[in-house]
């Protein structure tokens, strides 16, 4: 049971670092505009993270359900993180997409629609919210190998982590179209509807003009005009292989519908995503690595060695104190340790018949079980 | 039929396999034992006087069949160590320097080999030939001498001016090493069965007493120059209250103290100065109440700092 235990947790913490990484290709493909058949199956891929991480997240809620600390585990063993960076993943980005995509349906829609899909988008920014569940491979970090060091790497790095994931999720739902758009903005959304409204009004008698504006606006895929087809820069194989759902959307005017392609849009808006990450992942590494190692020399080192001291007769090695950081509170309680502490129990110790072997009681728990 | 003995030999082989005691040298590993059973005794009497062990004995006689037996394990392994030291490891020509005649080398260690032999029967003994045994079976006159010599500061220079030691580096380690071996011998007058083998308070001893001691041993160990022998019985004597005494007993005096708790393969903590260095540092803020020489710690801490022991 236990080796199965220890199994489970192996494959979330693969499955964890895997899904960061995923993510970031994710993005890099929309980014880089890659085959619709490669973005396919990242979709699937990202759709199967999200089925397995929620299955996950539910078995320890019930788990904690059963057990009795559902609020222990929600609030303190992070499981509010396992929550935001499953359920409504699935249900909102990975679910919808992977429907659609398997219903055949399009994933296209007004400009509503497109502000809806750019929110939900930012709940991918949940997904590294699992850096925090990979901290736990960083324990075997030998500068981090002390329970309150990992603690308050944990707690900074969650705060850290937090802060940056929820300042670009609030932000990505202020800063829209929504609450508090730029004119920019308002310019990029009022455009398509400009086109359609254009197209609309000459109607098919002023083909000449609609031509010409079809070769000013690249993104112009297609356009309808009572149902029969004015213009299709594509053939229809063309549109099944390379565009998948969220890769174009329309606009109706009149008698008129035109499509657009959002590939070189969404490209763009990728590139906030991957730098998010980046961000992210580099942070988390910089913690781990640059500052725990000066909190272990700084604080639990100190504490650990004074603690070995007091507690272990037979353990008198003095506590380094960095000449830099020797006016911290830390290492003027060392420099006593050392000065006092150390030097008082030295005497003792030549006093001491009566003091402690290094061979303890316990030790002999097998040998007295067998007497 | 399973004699007490052999009872008591399986029970104390059971303690020594403990992995804590791994690293320990055999005298340490019995002082360790000795402790064990000195603060656990009361809690291990109603299992030793089972049936299967002692049955009739009282807690005294269990206690002493246990440490007979100690005593025998820990030999088995000490004396031929000390032989090791007495005919392998030391070498005697600096005898010469001091003032001795034609050397007879095989009769000087047959003498050191059988005057060891008899100061281990007495348990006092036993406890003070640990820190000298631990040092020099861990080579620790002949680690801190090279670079005392390199440095050519103030040990060097109460060995070689002070007390006008002129001979080689090696021969120097030898005479600190044999008066290692001698510091205990300051024993041999106490009455048998004091400290019931445990560790002795290690104050220093009165200078008539050494006188005394002196005395006799200079007749037990007729082939040791004299000053030889007042090296190692001098390394007893506070050198705050004797300032004359040898560079060599001062040297002696330390690493002997030095190598009671001394582990060399001991791992240091991060965050931890290394074990030799937080030694000589606490022995230097005790140097009055260990009767050290302040100005010898401070040189041997520095040389430890220097080379990270």
């Amino acid at each position: 049971m236990k080796m199965v235990k220890q199994f489970l947790e192996t494959l979330v913490m693969v499955a964890i670092t895997l899904v960061i990484v995923f993510t970031f290709v994710e993005d890099l493909a929309a980014y880089l505009v890659w085959d619709w058949n490669i973005r396919k199956i990242l979709l699937y891929v990202g759709f199967g993270f999200d089925i397995f991480f929620t299955v996950e997240f539910l078995i320890r809620y019930f788990s904690s359900i059963a057990r009795g600390d559902t609020g222990e585990y929600l609030v303190h063993r992070r499981g509010w993180v396992d929550f935001i960076a499953s359920v409504p993943l699935l249900l909102f980005n990975s679910g919808p997409s992977v429907y659609f995509l398997l219903s055949g349906a399009a994933f296209a829609g007004g400009v509503g629609v497109l502000n809806i899909l750019k929110v939900i988008k930012a709940v991918r920014v949940a997904r590294i919210l699992r850096m925090l569940r990979v901290l736990k491979i960083f324990r075997s970090i030998k500068s981090i190998d002390s329970v309150m060091t990992q603690r308050h790497m944990t707690r900074i790095i969650s705060t850290v982590v937090v802060s940056i994931i929820g300042i670009m999720f609030a932000g990505s739902i202020f800063f829209s179209s929504t609450f508090f758009s730029s004119p920019a903005m308002r310019r990029n959304e009022e455009t398509p509807e400009k086109i359609a409204q254009f197209i609309d009004n000459r109607g098919e008698k002023e083909a000449d003009e609609i031509m010409d504006l079809v070769k000013i606006h690249s993104d112009i895929l297609l356009i309808k005009y009572s149902s029969r087809t004015l213009y299709s820069r594509y053939t229809d194989k063309q549109y099944k292989e390379d565009f998948g759902p969220g890769d174009f959307h329309y606009v109706q005017s009149g008698d008129t519908d035109v499509f657009f392609d959002l590939r070189f849009e969404n490209a763009m808006n990728a590139l906030p995503g991957m730098l998010l990450l980046l961000t992210i992942v580099f942070s988390v590494i910089v913690l781990m690595f640059v500052y725990s190692p000066h909190f272990a020399m700084t604080i639990s080192d100190p504490v650990f060695v004074m603690l070995k001291g007091m507690r272990d007769e037979n353990y008198n090695l003095e506590v380094e104190i960095p000449s830099r950081y020797g006016n911290d509170d830390i290492f003027k309680l060392s420099r006593l340790y050392n000065d006092k502490y150390l030097t008082l129990k030295a005497r003792e110790d030549e006093d001491n018949s009566d003091r402690e072997s290094i061979i303890k009681l316990e030790d002999l728990n097998d040998l007295l079980g067998d007497l | 039929m399973i004699t007490e003995n052999e009872k008591a030999k399986q029970f104390i082989s059971k303690l020594l396999i403990n992995p804590s005691l791994g690293d320990l040298t055999a005298l340490q590993k019995e002082e360790q034992i000795i402790q064990f059973l000195h603060i656990n005794g009361n809690k291990l009497y109603p299992t030793l006087s089972s049936s299967a062990f002692f049955p009739g004995r009282n807690l005294s006689e269990v206690n002493k069949i246990l440490l007979t037996s100690l005593f025998q394990i820990t030999d088995a392994q000490l004396i031929p160590e000390l032989r090791t030291i007495i005919y392998e490891k030391l070498n005697y020509s600096f005898f010469s320097f001091m003032g001795a005649g034609n050397l007879n080398e095989e009769g000087i260690r047959f003498q050191l080999f059988k005057f060891l032999e008899k100061m281990v029967k007495r348990p006092i003994i036993r406890r003070s030939l640990t820190g000298p045994h631990r040092a020099i079976t861990s080579g620790l006159p002949g680690k801190y001498l090279s670079p005392v010599f390199d440095r050519r500061k103030y040990v060097l220079f109460e060995l070689t001016k002070v007390q006008r030691l002129k001979m080689a580096q090696s021969d120097m380690q030898d005479l600190i090493s044999l008066s290692m071996l001698l510091k205990p011998a300051v024993h041999l007058m106490e009455a048998p069965g004091k400290a019931n083998g445990r560790a002795s308070n290690s104050s220093m001893v009165q200078t008539h007493y050494i006188q005394k001691m002196t005395e006799g041993l200079k007749i037990e160990l007729s082939m040791v120059p004299e000053t030889v022998i007042l090296s190692g019985i001098n390394s007893n004597l506070s050198f705050q209250d004797n300032k004359h005494i040898e560079a060599t007993a001062r040297v002696a005096s330390l690493f002997s103290s030095m190598g009671v708790n001394y582990r060399p393969s001991m791992k240091v903590d991060r965050g931890a100065v290394s074990a030799d260095s937080s030694w000589f540092n606490i022995s230097r803020k005790n140097f009055r109440f260990n009767g050290f020489d302040k100005d010898m710690l401070s040189e041997l801490y520095n040389i430890s700092v220097e080379n990270g022991w």
